[in-house]
């Protein structure tokens, strides 16, 4: 028989809970093919965000996980089934497409369905899948991911700052995502080093649940924010002020430590391997979109475009992208003069509602002719 | 408290209490426990005290925490019991202690690369120096006085309620700042109201208003029961040792509770040895504390009601979602560190009051504010509501309902001045003294119209549970004013909440 | 008693002659300006004040405002005082502030500016930049 009271053996109890813990700690590392990114309350308790999380401020009601499953798992297009009147349009692209201060229905995405495209007899639904960060790879590491989606059209949007070699890994996303990153080398035999030192390896320690707890709170947290999201529809901070892109420019014709001296080198320099490893994965037609950018009229516009770009590194590149889609029959199109410069909000590649809005027709024409 | 507070007040009152179980035949075991909590709680009042923007004032606001705790002592202790005698040795080591240990951390500056008991670096020590000679004389003077004119304690009772209308009032709050940037050479465009953050002054002022107004009570008033057994001069004597760590006891100190010196002293007396069930329990209770605050309330923080959260909400059903939240993170935040405060304390020997007694089963608004903040309210009782409506008595034409209304109205006013003189504090406390009123109504309607509905049972128990449905969502509604800042966002959260 | 009060003023007047001689430490101009930096990109508003003089307070504060929307991050921080003008020490600073603002990564070179450090009521604060 029990005593009515029986004492608590404090030793036993906190030895057996250390234990537990340790065991489940180092376990953990076996645990990672269980796609817990994809266990989520978007698309049944919340509705999916309308574009990826991103964020770096808690008033975001975001932030910026590397997990790409709970990335994805949280986005409306997870958890919208694709109707037979639907033609599925997936945005690849940087913070432009995302749109930087533009309130989600303000975005291309957002317009494009607005405006109720009809595309090959069916009604355009556009995702947003943007991300901010320039790197080509980090948008073929997207596109890839997303292709389980069903779409029936890929239009990626990019620019030239997306294209050096040395910015393809310091997205911190790529940076997080080693693994899917070295998938991708070696599927597409990509020149990029599969052992670049700003790949971040995680040690036996990093694997476990304590290392990787960080990780885990941000999925937890990502749930969290979906009743703000709900609640608010915000999945940005939205400044009342900001400091708008530079007109007056550096008087440089830098990029890249590279110079007007060096064209063959800029060749060599950047990554259209990736480019023409994104644009051959998809089986569905692919639109390739040079995205517009600020032209300026200030101070050294002679001599660069904007901050971003000096103008025969700029104009090197588009040659070079009319070369390899003529080259690989891809549907181009370039828009890189398309928006005023009054159009731009704080980057030479940010627009403004109405840019998007001219972005928008463009697109939709170009959707309309291309889809088979 | 942060967590590596709370780790560190845990590690040191099991420390402390395990010395003192192991010392506890000697006869210096008690002592030496009281020795020790009143260290570390010095130590404690600096390291917790968070970095303002008035350079060094993260130093002098905890040197005037024990300034006035010694000021208080002085002034409060007897003649003539040994234990209130300065010059005894006990009261000796404690003020070498109070004066030591500050004085260790002002010097810190010439030998430690980085401050640790304080956020930035400790001024000068000779100004440290200054501020000890300038204290000493402003206690002896002050004591001189205290022994000649009888209204010294209600004067200085004075002075703690002015300051903590000051530290509460944005507009005076604003002011002072801006005063003591001018005397620092200071830039005055940057000044705000939230630049004295002064660390547990609110609960630190109740405690030495409360010894204050003990020791100065005329016997000539009539008392209650319960306060006659706690008051009218019934404060012991405490050492100086014993009150300081009453009035800035660390597990205490950022929030409460606030305990009663004459049973805290009590506590310190007894022989303790700290028993394996005890420090169980206090190991629960911590742990149940950590949990409910770091990781429930944190998490609700997320999505409670906020000033910006309130413009942004775009439906009647969200809105309720995050005023719920709200409702559960304060009460999981505070009662949550409670828990840890009382958790700690029990390591160390010392039994704090509870705070909470889950607040939100309770069926009415009496009771809520019987088992919510259970300390402040009895403070309150204590200290404003009884002696306020034994004032209201003696108007006779007075009729009673307008006394009660009046009772409870001015003592929710004063809860809500309490956490800030604000319009929004202001609202939320006559919300509650309505709340009361309206309740106090309801019990005398039914007391006396129905007298029959007390035997049906179930009758009783649908009362019971509507009670409680109702009772949470007045209080829930209560936080809007709480958690905002202005009448009017409060007014806009109530429209949307209801649809409008 | 009277051998308690002896002990005590003893302690205190040794404490006083020690603190009088001591003279800080020679990299404390430098160490003030690390420390401001430091306060700088972690957007701390309330150390920042307490590490600028008077006179200085409010273009930190200004100059914090401008770090709000961005990640901030040292690069290679390493402060030395390079100098005297009175009472003011001069101190350079070798390594970046590296912001990041919607994808543009800006480096901050902050051996382009010289900092002012001056000594108010025994702290070395920070008082401008040339």
């Amino acid at each position: 028989m029990e005593p009515a009271n029986p004492r608590i053996r404090l030793f036993p109890v906190l030895a057996k809970a250390i234990l537990l813990f340790a065991l489940f700690n180092f376990a953990f590392p076996f645990l990672k093919d269980l796609p817990l990114g994809k266990f989520s309350l978007y698309n049944s308790i919340f509705p999916g965000r309308e574009r990826l999380p991103y964020g770096e401020v808690r008033e975001s009601y975001s932030l910026s996980p590397f997990d790409i499953d709970a990335m994805f798992a949280s986005h409306v297009i997870a958890g919208t089934e694709k109707g037979p009147d639907e033609y599925r349009v997936l945005l690849i692209g940087d913070s432009s497409v995302w749109g930087t201060l533009l309130r989600p229905e303000e975005t291309l995405a957002g317009q494009l369905n607005a405006n109720a495209v009809e595309a090959c007899g069916k009604t355009v639904q556009a995702y947003n899948l943007g991300y901010p960060t320039l790197s080509l790879l980090k948008e073929l590491m997207l596109l890839d991911h997303a292709l389980q989606y069903q779409p029936d059209m890929v239009i990626w949007l990019t620019t030239l700052e997306s294209f050096p070699n040395e910015r393809q890994i310091t997205s911190p996303l790529v940076a997080n995502n080693a693994e899917r990153v070295r998938g991708l080398i070696e599927r597409y035999d990509l020149s990029a080093d599969p052992h670049d030192p700003e790949l971040v390896e995680l040690s036996k320690w990093d694997q476990t649940f304590v290392g990787q707890r960080r990780a885990v709170a941000d999925i937890l947290r990502l749930q969290i924010y979906g009743a703000l999201w709900a609640a608010t529809g915000i999945d940005q901070v939205y400044p009342k002020d900001y400091v708008r892109a530079q007109i007056d420019l550096e008087p440089s014709d830098e990029f890249h430590g590279l110079t007007s001296e060096d064209l063959p080198s800029l060749r060599e320099s950047l990554a259209f391997d990736v480019l023409e490893a994104g644009m051959s994965a998809p089986s569905v037609p692919t639109i390739l979109i040079n995205e517009p950018i600020l032209i300026s009229n200030g101070q050294n516009s002679e001599l660069r475009y904007n901050f971003f770009y000096p103008r025969w590194a700029y104009d090197e590149y588009r040659q070079m992208l009319l070369e390899r889609s003529a080259e690989h029959e891809w549907n181009y199109f370039d828009f890189w003069d398309l928006a005023p410069m009054t159009e731009f909000t704080n980057s030479g590649v940010h627009l403004t509602p109405q840019g998007e809005a001219i972005l928008t027709d463009k697109v939709a024409e170009a959707i309309q002719t291309t889809c088979q | 408290m942060g967590l590596l507070q709370v780790g560190a007040s845990i590690l040191t009152s099991l420390l402390i209490g395990v010395l003192t179980s192991a010392a506890v035949w000697t006869r210096f075991a008690q002592t030496a426990r009281t020795y020790l909590l009143l260290a570390f709680s010095i130590l404690a009042v600096y390291w917790f005290q968070p970095l303002i923007p008035l350079r060094s004032f993260d130093f002098w606001l905890p040197s005037l925490t024990l300034a006035l705790v010694v000021l208080t002592w002085f002034i409060t202790s007897s003649n003539g019991a040994r234990s209130s005698s300065w010059r005894s040795s006990q009261n000796l080591i404690a003020l070498l202690l109070i004066a030591g240990l500050p004085a260790l951390i002002a010097l810190s500056r010439y030998f430690l690369p980085e401050p640790i008991f304080t956020a930035a670096a400790p001024p000068r020590f000779v100004i440290f120096l200054s501020f000890v000679i300038a204290l000493a004389i402003a206690v002896t003077l002050t004591v001189w006085l205290s022994r000649r004119f009888v209204w010294i304690l209600s004067a200085v009772i004075v002075f703690l309620v002015v300051v903590l209308v000051i530290l509460k009032t944005p507009a005076l709050a604003l002011q002072t700042s801006i005063f003591l940037r001018t005397l620092t050479n200071r830039s005055i465009e940057t000044a705000a109201s939230t630049d004295l953050r002064w660390l547990g002054f609110s609960y630190i002022a109740f405690r030495l208003i409360h010894v204050l107004r003990d020791k100065s009570r005329s016997p000539q008033v009539p008392l209650s029961g319960s306060e006659r057994d706690q008051q009218a001069g019934r404060l012991p004597g405490l050492s100086l040792a014993e009150f300081a760590t009453y009035v800035v006891f660390f597990p205490a100190l950022a929030a409460g509770p606030i305990d009663r010196a004459e049973r805290f002293a009590g506590d310190l007396r007894k022989d303790f040895v700290l028993t394996r069930d005890e420090a169980l329990l206090a190991g629960q209770r911590i742990a149940i504390g950590l949990f409910k605050k770091f990781v429930v309330a944190d998490t609700l923080a997320l999505i409670a009601l906020n000033d910006l959260l309130a413009t942004q909400v775009r439906t009647a059903g969200w809105m309720w979602v995050i005023v719920y939240a709200y409702a559960f993170q304060i009460y999981f935040d505070f009662s949550g560190y409670t828990d840890i405060a009382i958790g700690i304390a029990l390591l160390a020997g010392i039994k704090l009051p509870e705070n909470f007694a889950a607040p939100y089963l309770k069926p009415n608004l009496t009771q809520f504010w019987n088992s919510w903040h259970i300390t402040l309210t009895q403070w309150i009782r204590n200290y404003f509501f009884n002696p306020f409506n034994r004032w209201l008595r003696r108007f006779k034409s007075i009729p009673a309902w307008t006394m009660i209304l009046a009772g409870q109205l001015a003592t929710m006013l004063l809860i809500g001045l309490w956490h800030g003189v604000t319009p929004n504090f202001v609202l939320w406390g006559l919300w509650h003294g309505a709340g009361l009123f309206l309740h106090n109504r309801w019990s005398d309607f039914l007391r006396t119209r129905h007298p029959d509905w007390q035997q049906n049972q179930r009758l009783q128990s649908g009362l019971q549970i509507g009670g409680i449905v109702l009772t949470f969502h007045f209080v829930a509604l209560g936080w809007v004013f709480f958690a905002l800042s202005e009448p009017t966002r409060s007014w806009q959260v109530f429209l949307k909440l209801f649809g409008m | 008693m009277r051998k308690f009060f002896l002990i005590v003023l003893v302690t205190i007047l040794s404490a006083s002659a020690l603190t009088a001689c001591a003279s800080g430490s020679d990299d404390a101009p430098a160490k003030a300006v690390e420390d401001y930096l430091n306060a700088l990109v972690a957007k701390d508003a309330d150390r920042l004040s307490t590490l600028s003089c008077g006179e200085w307070e409010d273009d930190a504060l200004i100059e914090l405002d401008s770090f709000q929307a961005v990640e901030a991050r040292l690069d290679g921080l390493a402060c030395e005082q390079t100098g005297t003008d009175g009472d003011t020490a001069l101190v350079l600073c070798s390594g970046n502030i590296i912001a990041t603002y919607n994808d543009e990564d800006q480096e901050l070179d902050l051996s382009v500016r010289t900092y002012q450090v001056v000594q108010e009521g025994g702290e070395w604060l920070v008082c401008g930049v040339r």
